[in-house]
């Protein structure tokens, strides 16, 4: 239904559910207290005063808010995975089928990632080793500022901008296609991965790199050998949370990819998201249930988890300072 | 490594060969870190002067002196008016969440905490789909502000726990300690020995997580219920909020409207830079600090 707004119930999941989301979570948040190691007297072995009632006002209050992002995570959990089934108990499929929305995601981020993963860790490295501090004071806040800006904005920017002018370069190219959507994101991703990449770089202790210069080593063989091998957990946290990052961002994806589910691997082309597919109908611009939107979100929950997985596997094998 | 210094082979005689290639490596890695920043700057420059219609300035002016200027400014006060009310639910609960954890009496760590992580990098769209669920369903809001306020808490949320705990752990623990050997209880430990210590880190990351509040567009699609031929900018309508009036410069570029919605971006990036550098500024201080005489680790 073009036009309208999307919400209306169809089926309304009941009350109860949401209380038992509540009521598991602060059991499994209460859980993990109980597992703490045993106290004595007071809330901490040093404390010697007994807790008035204000700080056990204020410990029953930290706890509920300790409790909340356990409940969220329970809620999301049920509320996706029981608003995709629609009213006549059927899985909400939407229009042209998952699976093309599915490739499309993974096409779109893959070419962000493709670009932004090596770029993002050579920044990394400059910034973490390779620059003067005056150079670093500046360039590194103008880097991170990148991070910060409105996906809205960047949307807009592929669209009017970014995609006009790759249109003269590349022959073929539709202005909204998976290589304008992919090139802009990562732009955004960058500097999502070479922050914290950077920080895993620097948190390397002196002692290796001293140790592998002393041994001989010229600094590029230092960093290539011993400080990147050392920082690889964290690095590999970067790129999960610049794969999250790509496969749920949404306007980029709404206005910049298309709205054309194809299964195709040329990147010239539009092809639609998960999330452009939630954007697409949240618009107005498609038509969709409120069962299919919730079904693509679980699709983009569990696409996110996939990734994840794999990036972790990628930077598990041959490490070699674990 | 220490601030300020760098390690380097000591070097005797002219550059031998592997040195000339760590001279080209370098090189090559600070092209790469300019370029994004570039490309970003071009780009909106680009925007900026296509988009404004600046070979015809005296459009512009007129569509704001006939009402634009004023559908913008209200578009503001509600982008402003969201976002406060989404800092006031999010910010306490998620610094409170990072205190549980950090605090006396601490939870088994590492699946709470692991938990707040996770939160953190789900996609902002899903919790779109959330606040439709539990705000406009099941609690009957409406495609309201409060309902908008709500659901972009709970992107918040996550971020902000993240950020708080972490600048928690950097209290050291000698400094609870030495609060309880004075006799404090802990709720006072925490209160005038622990938040001190680690405001500047709270507060630093609590801004950027509003500065994000403040440009997402994401999950107010979802909620506001938008579709592009009713955006409204009235006041108390989540449709009419800064980032999603931007998106109008997407339905009908280059006319007197998109110019309005240009200023908008110019906007929305003014604010994103006061906030990140006011953000940064709180942060490179308090390093300062730690690094001082003050935080001195004893050992």
């Amino acid at each position: 239904m073009p036009g309208e707004r999307l919400g209306l119930p169809e089926v309304a999941l009941s009350p109860d559910r949401h209380f038992t989301c509540i009521g598991l979570g602060i059991a499994m948040t209460e859980r993990f207290h109980e597992r703490a190691p045993p106290s004595g007297a007071g809330p901490e072995p040093w404390c010697s005063r007994p807790a008035g009632s204000g700080d056990r006002m204020v410990g029953l209050a930290l706890r509920a808010c300790a409790a909340l992002p356990v409940i969220l995570s329970l809620s999301l959990l049920g509320i996706l995975a029981e608003g995709a089934w629609d009213g006549a108990g059927k899985l909400g499929i939407p229009e042209g089928g998952l699976w093309p929305r599915v490739l499309g995601t993974l096409l779109v981020s893959g070419v962000a990632l493709a670009v932004a993963v090596p770029l993002g860790l050579l920044a990394a490295l400059f910034l973490s080793e390779l620059a003067r501090p005056a150079v670093r004071r500046w360039l590194k806040p103008a880097l991170e500022l990148l991070a910060g800006i409105p996906t809205v904005v960047y949307a807009l920017l592929a669209v009017l901008v970014a995609g006009p002018a790759l249109a003269r370069v590349v022959p073929g190219l539709e202005v909204p296609s998976a290589l304008v959507a992919g090139l802009v994101l990562a732009l955004m991703l960058v500097p999502t991965i070479s922050s914290l990449s950077e920080d895993a770089l620097r948190a390397v202790p002196r002692e290796l790199r001293e140790a592998a210069l002393a041994l001989g080593a010229s600094r590029l063989r230092m960093l290539w050998l011993v400080v990147v091998p050392a920082a690889r957990p964290g690095i590999v946290a970067a790129v999960m949370l610049a794969v999250s990052r790509a496969v749920g961002e949404t306007m980029i994806m709404t206005y910049a990819a298309g709205h054309v589910p194809r299964t195709g691997l040329d990147p010239r082309v539009a092809v639609e998201t998960l999330t452009g597919y939630m954007g697409g109908v949240a618009l107005g611009q498609e038509p969709g249930t409120s069962a299919s939107v919730f079904t693509v979100g679980a699709a983009v929950l569990g696409l996110n988890v996939l990734a994840h997985a794999v990036v972790l596997r990628l930077g598990r094998r041959s490490g070699r300072w674990s | 490594m220490t601030r300020g210094e760098r390690l380097r082979p000591v070097s005797l005689g002219p550059p031998p060969r592997h040195q000339r290639r760590g001279r080209l490596f370098a090189a090559v890695c600070m092209a790469v870190t300019l370029l994004p920043v570039l490309v970003v700057a071009v780009l909106l420059g680009a925007l900026v002067q296509s988009g404004a219609g600046l070979d015809e300035p005296t459009v512009v002016l007129h569509h704001l002196a006939e009402g634009g200027a004023q559908q913008l400014l209200r578009s503001v006060v509600g982008s402003l008016w969201l976002v406060s009310m989404c800092a006031c639910v999010a910010v306490p609960l998620g610094v409170g969440a990072a205190l549980q954890l950090e605090g006396p009496r601490r939870p088994v760590r590492s699946a709470l905490a692991l938990n707040i992580a996770s939160l953190a990098g789900v996609p902002s769209v899903l919790f779109g789909l959330v606040g439709l669920e539990l705000f406009v369903r099941a609690l009957h809001l409406g495609h309201s502000m409060v309902t908008a306020a709500l659901t972009l808490a709970l992107v918040v949320l996550p971020i902000v726990a993240v950020a708080a705990r972490s600048a928690l752990r950097a209290v050291p623990d000698e400094l609870r300690e030495a609060g309880y050997a004075l006799g404090a209880t802990p709720w006072q430990v925490t209160r005038q020995v622990v938040l001190p210590a680690a405001l500047p880190g709270i507060l630093s990351g609590t801004i950027l997580a509003i500065a994000r509040a403040f440009g997402e567009a994401a999950p107010l699609l979802l909620v506001a219920g938008m579709t592009m031929s009713g955006s409204s900018t009235a006041l108390g309508d989540p449709r009419g909020v800064l980032p999603l009036h931007v998106l109008a410069l997407l339905v009908e570029p280059r006319t007197a409207a998109s110019a309005e919605a240009l200023v908008g971006v110019v906007v929305l990036l003014g604010t994103l830079l006061v906030l990140s550098g006011w953000a940064m500024h709180l942060r490179h201080r308090h390093e300062r600090r730690r690094d001082g005489p003050w935080f001195e680790d004893p050992r």
